[in-house]
């Protein structure tokens, strides 16, 4: 009997926790039109969570993330464009993530470099083995040495 | 003999390359500090009183002098340990110090956390949905903006300020800033 109040005493604590630990409940009200609750998703899924790198605000349950999607969606109800909404994002978060806040890489000269950097070396290193070691079977005329 | 040089060219490639590299760890490993300066106009805002207390914050109260703006909440442990040097650094200096009352899961959390340790704040506002936050490109608690006269943040820190970071960097920039007209 006595384990049976302490187990009881210990669900009901519980569900202390469960009421109301976070502002948001850890959910997001979808937006009403389905169209714009698309557009919603659809922008989440292009920024990275700041605070779990990885996931996107719409994959993540971090609550800063939840906030994002809040604040993406109070956006769209503004009637803000996504390039707007994109820009605005990325102005807010510029020096602290730039790039990086998105979860698409970006195209630029030093992603470009990044990417295709390792295959300009090994092409040089192909020139250099061809000239090393198979030019070396055709006859030369050693002229010094 | 003249081809050979040729071949030296990924060897000097490499060693270029590398050094950028290098470079690259040296210098974030020397960058112990996560401060950035910044030119950005603090974002049009209006936000509510916590309980308790009769004030919010809006954009308007930040004009016309320089100040810092400190972003806590009374579930964040590094702004447990922030707080001291807050309620020391407006017991020494006249810095108005405005604070935001982050992510509160019950608004009166933080007006309880403030009761129970001091208040550093000139004034306080809630931003319990991060609407305020996101736009200041808010990332974690504790973080401290200095806004200057016209309503530009100047400078961001991230993480809790300490006694080297503000006599060295934050207390001689807000000097400079108070000549700015």
């Amino acid at each position: 009997m006595r384990i049976i109040f302490i187990n009881l005493f210990f669900l009901i604590s519980l569900l202390a926790f469960a009421d109301g630990s976070f502002n948001n409940n850890g959910w997001v009200a979808p937006l009403e039109d389905p169209n714009l609750e698309e557009r919603a998703v659809r922008l989440g899924r292009q920024f990275k969570c700041v605070q779990c790198k990885g996931q996107s605000i719409e994959e993540s349950n971090a609550d800063i993330a939840l906030d994002m999607r809040f604040f993406i969606r109070n956006l769209i109800e503004q009637g803000k464009s996504d390039k707007e909404i994109i820009a605005i994002m990325r102005s807010n978060y510029k020096e602290k993530y730039g790039d990086a806040l998105f979860m698409m890489p970006t195209t630029n000269l030093n992603a470009i470099l990044l990417w295709f950097g390792p295959l300009i070396f090994l092409a040089l290193g192909a020139i250099v083995i061809y000239y090393t070691s198979f030019r070396k079977k055709k006859p030369q005329n050693r002229e010094n040495s | 003999m003249n081809k050979r040089v040729f071949l030296l060219i990924p060897l000097v490639g490499l060693i270029l390359v590398g050094s950028i590299l290098v470079k690259g760890i040296i210098d974030s490993r020397n960058k112990t500090s996560l401060s950035f300066e910044t030119f950005k106009p603090i974002p049009e805002f209006e936000l509510p009183p916590i309980p308790d207390f009769d004030k919010g914050l809006s954009k308007a109260d930040l004009l016309g002098k320089v100040s810092l703006v400190n972003i806590f909440g009374s579930w964040c442990m590094t702004c447990e340990y922030e707080h001291p040097i807050l309620l020391k650094l407006q017991e020494e200096t006249n810095i108005p110090l405005y604070g935001i009352n982050w992510r509160e899961a019950k608004p009166q959390d933080g007006s309880r956390w403030l009761k129970r340790k001091g208040n550093p704040y000139t004034q306080i506002g809630a931003d319990p949905r991060s609407e305020l936050a996101i736009q200041l490109g808010i990332t974690g608690a504790p973080e401290t903006l200095v806004v200057d006269k016209k309503g530009y943040i100047r400078w961001h820190h991230e993480g809790a300020l300490n006694w080297d970071i503000l006599n060295k960097e934050l207390l001689p920039l807000i000097e400079k800033l108070k000549e700015e007209e």
